[in-house]
């Protein structure tokens, strides 16, 4: 990702924590981003844009405190999802195998599940040792 | 500090009505008006959000095409009419009284 992307980025992301006119702003910004030299005069804009973030906020102290958890939160979020997908892949996997759809030669084929038979098909009648029939 | 309506004009936000009042050649942008007044951007748009939201000012998009241009549209300001009339009610608010009150607004 190239730097000025990197801008991009955090001016975009800036601009949503405005508390209104953030879609007008966003665009104003990348607007006048992409007019700027590359280098210092780019940095010290997407710096004045979080000055002005920071001024427009209700209760900025808030928000200082709220950015960081925010983002550490996000990060923690990220991880847990990507642990219950693996786990919810594991368990899928062992599912499978242990129902005996798994590759051949695995565990599975001894744990092979009966066929379950659809309920419109009608039983043959049992058949007990002296010959009698009970349906 | 002046008050305009609901808008408490302070220093910086009467440079800004100021430069806006006096623009006749082109419009200006956030960037130009940054450069124009010296001022930096984090101080500015707080200010244009202000003057916006109290109606001194109107922002409006450049009417362009980005794939012509190469670029992406700008946000012109420009005074309203209310802006017009807070800035030279604001403008003989601070000079009336050193000129004795006796100046008049042309």
């Amino acid at each position: 990702m190239k730097s000025n992307d990197r801008l991009e980025t955090i001016i975009s992301w800036l601009a949503h924590e405005l508390p209104q006119r953030q879609a007008v702003r966003q665009q104003e910004w990348l607007a006048e981003l992409e007019s700027l030299p590359a280098g210092l005069p780019r940095l010290k804009f997407a710096l004045g844009c979080f000055l002005a973030v920071w001024k427009l906020q209700p209760d900025p102290v808030a928000r200082f405190v709220g950015w960081p958890l925010r983002f550490l939160w996000s990060i923690f979020d990220q991880k847990s999802r990507q642990v219950a997908a693996a786990r919810q892949t594991n368990t899928i996997f062992f599912q499978q195998r242990f129902d005996g759809i798994g590759v051949s030669g695995m565990p599975g084929q001894f744990f092979k599940r009966p066929e379950r038979l659809p309920p419109e098909v009608d039983l043959p009648p049992m058949q007990f040792n002296d010959g009698s029939e009970k349906s | 500090m002046i008050m305009a309506g609901t808008v408490k004009l302070n220093i910086n936000a009467l440079r800004v009505l100021a430069l806006l009042y006096h623009a006749t050649d082109a419009p200006y942008y956030g960037l130009t008006i940054s450069r124009s007044l010296q001022m930096g951007n984090g101080t500015l748009y707080p200010i244009l959000d202000k003057l916006e939201d109290g109606g001194l000012v109107a922002g409006s998009w450049e009417d362009i095409d980005p794939r012509q241009e190469g670029r992406r549209p700008r946000r012109y300001y420009e005074l309203t009419g209310a802006g017009v009339r807070a800035f030279e009610a604001a403008r003989q608010a601070l000079f009336d009284p050193a000129w004795g009150g006796n100046h008049e607004v042309k």
